[in-house]
């Protein structure tokens, strides 16, 4: 997909989502007492992180599109996998339509998010789009290195999800022609 | 995206003032699935964050060496000059993101030069610093040891950009 404005931005979040696509792509080799494992220091059950990471995508996009019409993610320890992967269209479609019109004003204060619908008693705060533009690309990489972190101490295969093979694949690097 | 990279900057420093409260052999502590010692991984995001500076022509002069036996100190130095350097990015001509770097590190010598869009470097830069913040994160928690709020939300809060409403 083409950057449209804030092209930096963009393909952070599309590098965001290729990362769990392809954490997850992995994630799904492995047996469901596999999905169970942990490790100390990290956020809890590869399962459980996935479906963190996914879920606070949604929120992210929610609040910074000002919209969220499908039902968001739920947290539970128990989430199916495949119900974790029919969020993640959701998410790229949200990154989507969030540069899909004019630039972000990452000054902009956004005053709530639509999802108060499901949690109205919650703390209410305003913040500047930057914030959690920001914090998505933050916090998928944090736990994407959780899930990563899991499988090497328990001796199972990583998965590199760093810029540099994304960048590869888009052919954003490339050995110079001589 | 230059909020993106102070926040980077911001939870390195701070994660370095929190590792200063640590005994000298707590930075030699590792845990396994991560990349290293605490002192070690520490080191390697500060070079990294250099090695990526100079690549995009912004920061010059040696890099931070990659061992077991920089000092914080040291390494709170080189960060100093990584910051004043992502600062100077965005000053002057604006930051082309599509722009094509010419990248001279390779791991075989012989190999051809790599040719980059600058925004690889930078999204690169950011993901390389939450990646082994979050080890240094495991290595303290499996050791028992108190980890620090690093995420947006802290930096938000910190820097006013984030504020709860009442009523």
């Amino acid at each position: 997909m083409t950057p449209g404005p804030d092209p930096f931005l963009h393909r952070q979040m599309q590098h965001d989502i290729w990362a769990t696509e392809r954490l997850m792509q992995r994630c799904r080799k492995l047996t469901r007492d596999q999905l169970e494992l942990t490790v100390p220091g990290t956020f809890g059950t590869i399962r459980r992180t996935l479906a963190h990471i996914v879920a606070a995508d949604e929120r992210y996009l929610a609040r910074l599109l000002g919209v969220w019409d499908e039902e968001p993610l739920r947290e539970a320890p128990d989430v199916a996998l495949d119900t974790i992967a029919q969020h993640l269209p959701h998410v790229r479609d949200g990154v989507e339509r969030l540069f899909s019109g004019a630039t972000l004003d990452p000054e902009r204060v956004l005053a709530d998010t639509p999802l108060r619908r499901f949690a109205p008693n919650s703390a209410r705060f305003e913040m500047e789009v930057w914030v959690p533009a920001a914090q998505l690309i933050n916090h998928g990489t944090d736990h994407r290195t959780h899930v990563n972190t899991i499988l090497g101490a328990n001796g199972l295969e990583t998965v590199d999800v760093q810029v540099w093979p994304y960048a590869i694949e888009l052919n954003a690097s490339h050995e110079a022609k001589p | 995206m230059l909020q993106a990279l102070r926040h980077d900057l911001w939870a390195t420093e701070k994660l370095i003032a929190h590792l200063r409260t640590l005994k000298k052999e707590q930075l030699d502590l590792g845990a396994p699935g991560t990349y290293g010692s605490i002192r070690h991984t520490l080191a390697h995001l500060v070079r990294g964050d250099e090695r990526y500076l100079v690549r995009l022509g912004v920061l010059k002069g040696p890099t931070l060496s990659e061992d077991n036996e920089a000092s914080l100190d040291e390494i709170a130095s080189h960060l100093a000059r990584v910051k004043t350097a992502v600062e100077g990015l965005f000053t002057g001509s604006q930051f082309d993101p599509e722009q094509i770097v010419l990248d001279t590190f390779r791991r075989v010598p012989t190999d051809p030069p790599l040719e980059i869009e600058s925004w690889t470097m930078l999204a690169q830069f950011t993901h390389h610093g939450s990646d082994h913040r979050a080890h240094i994160g495991t290595i303290l928690g499996a050791h028992g040891l108190p980890t620090v709020e690093l995420d947006v939300w802290a930096y938000g809060r910190e820097t006013g950009a984030i504020r709860e409403r009442r009523g």
